[in-house]
């Protein structure tokens, strides 16, 4: 226990605070892991991830639409964090900036992930048939024993979702399903708090119109 | 206009985050405008639905996958890193030396072939490209290496009117001696020393003495 920490206690023991003792107590912690992890502790590294495995990998999914492709990223993410942590000067929370590295390289692979359906696409699609942006992400299809299960809305949602542009869906997810703060997306995405709200609202509206005929 | 306006803002009038005087507008607005109206009911439920989605968990062995892959990329990096910081400096410049010579023997040997002797050659004047032949003939029988253009040539590919060169150890030019003698070529005595000797063989009739004058 440091110094900062004692007086922290003493401090609030008198006081009716225990929130802030413990929000402040989580700052310290996080930048205790922090230190660990900049200087190499491989204790640290797995810390890391037992904290943060979930987020990483379930902000993967709901951005890629695909778990294979979302753990090989989620994996690449904490691997690049391996190396880019020396980097991390605390200036956003630590999970802030794991999700800024996450939507980073999950927007990397949908680029990749389309080139390579354009590249295998046939030369004269027809008239309606999904777009190649269209069958990387629609590839959470549903399955019989999902509809089966009662999970339809859930399937029709995750659907949904998919077909948005990766820019309405990464603010969707972001806010509506990280739960973010607008400070947090500011700073995963680089996008101007206007943007943003704009953005965010035309993305909700257009979710909506898809869901219309089911709600 | 009031409209156009007033819809922008209809996802944070659903969100609960705007100030009281923008939501007390929207609220005037909404009870004149179905469209909007509608939309806030569209919001509502699709927000609901959303953030009602379950956040999918990383694999049961997602840390452990995600270890063996650094296991992998690190001993990759390390090997060559350690390989390298292993070396004191001498060692180093030892090793860019050996590979600096062993890379200009192989491009030597590649390019020319060795020449074993570098002392002043003698030469053989011979009348023209038939005596050329013969000499040649002679000293492939001598158990002598005949070369064109610094080059291992068979016996009877020599052309007329080239340069030859024979290369040869002391029992050969005894023998090739012996052998031009009732030619009318006489080679004279073997020289001093051991190892191999080279004999340049060059016509009278297209090449100039080396002093200018003629034979
Ligand atoms: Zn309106």
């Amino acid at each position: 226990m440091n110094c900062f920490e004692q007086c922290l206690r003493a401090l609030t023991w008198a006081g009716p605070a225990p929130i802030l003792f413990s929000m402040l107590s989580q700052a310290t912690s996080e930048r205790r892991l922090v230190r660990a992890l900049q200087r190499g502790d491989e204790a640290a590294f797995d810390e890391l991830v037992r904290l943060h495995q979930h987020k990483v990998f379930g902000l993967c999914v709901r951005l890629l639409g695909d778990r294979a492709e979302a753990e090989d990223v989620a994996q690449e993410v904490f691997l690049s964090v391996f190396v880019s942590i020396r980097t991390f000067r605390g200036e956003s929370l630590l999970s802030t900036w794991l999700y800024r590295i996450t939507r980073n390289h999950c927007l990397n692979r949908l680029k990749f992930l389309k080139r390579r359906a354009f590249d295998r696409q046939k030369p004269l699609a027809e008239e309606g048939e999904p777009s190649p942006v269209g069958t990387v992400l629609a590839s959470a299809s549903p399955r019989p024993d999902q509809m089966a299960e009662g999970r339809q809305m859930e399937v029709l949602l995750e659907r949904a979702i998919g077909e948005l542009s990766d820019e309405h869906r990464e603010l969707v997810v972001l806010r509506d399903l990280e739960n973010l703060s607008y400070e947090e997306i500011e700073v995963i995405t680089g996008l101007a708090e206007g943007t943003v709200k704009s953005r965010l609202h035309r993305a909700r509206m257009e979710l909506a119109r898809k869901l219309s005929p089911y709600l | 206009m009031e409209h156009e306006r007033m819809s922008e803002r209809l996802s944070e009038f659903v969100e609960g985050t705007l100030a009281a005087q923008e939501r007390q507008e929207i609220e005037t607005h909404l009870a004149s405008c179905v469209e909007c109206r509608r939309d806030v009911e569209l919001l509502r439920r699709t927000l609901s639905l959303v953030r009602g989605m379950p956040r999918p968990s990383a694999p049961a062995n997602f840390s452990q996958a995600l270890r063996r892959r650094a296991r992998k990329g690190a001993l990759a990096r390390a090997s060559i890193t350690r390989w390298i910081r292993l070396m004191v400096p001498w060692e180093a410049a030892l090793v860019v030396l050996l590979v600096a010579v062993g890379g200009l023997c192989v491009f030597q040997l590649l390019t020319h072939q060795i020449r074993p002797v570098e002392r002043a050659a003698p030469v053989l004047w011979v009348q023209d490209g038939e005596g050329l032949r013969a000499v040649a003939r002679a000293a492939w029988e001598a158990g002598a290496e005949v070369r064109l253009l610094g080059r291992r040539v068979p016996p009877d590919s020599f052309l007329s009117a080239t340069e030859l060169e024979i290369l040869l150890d002391g029992p050969a030019w005894e023998r090739l001696r012996e052998r031009l003698l009732p030619l009318g070529h006489p080679l004279p005595p073997r020289p001093a020393g051991e190892g191999l000797f080279v004999i340049e063989v060059k016509p009278r009739a297209v090449a100039a003495r080396p002093d200018g004058g003629v034979d």
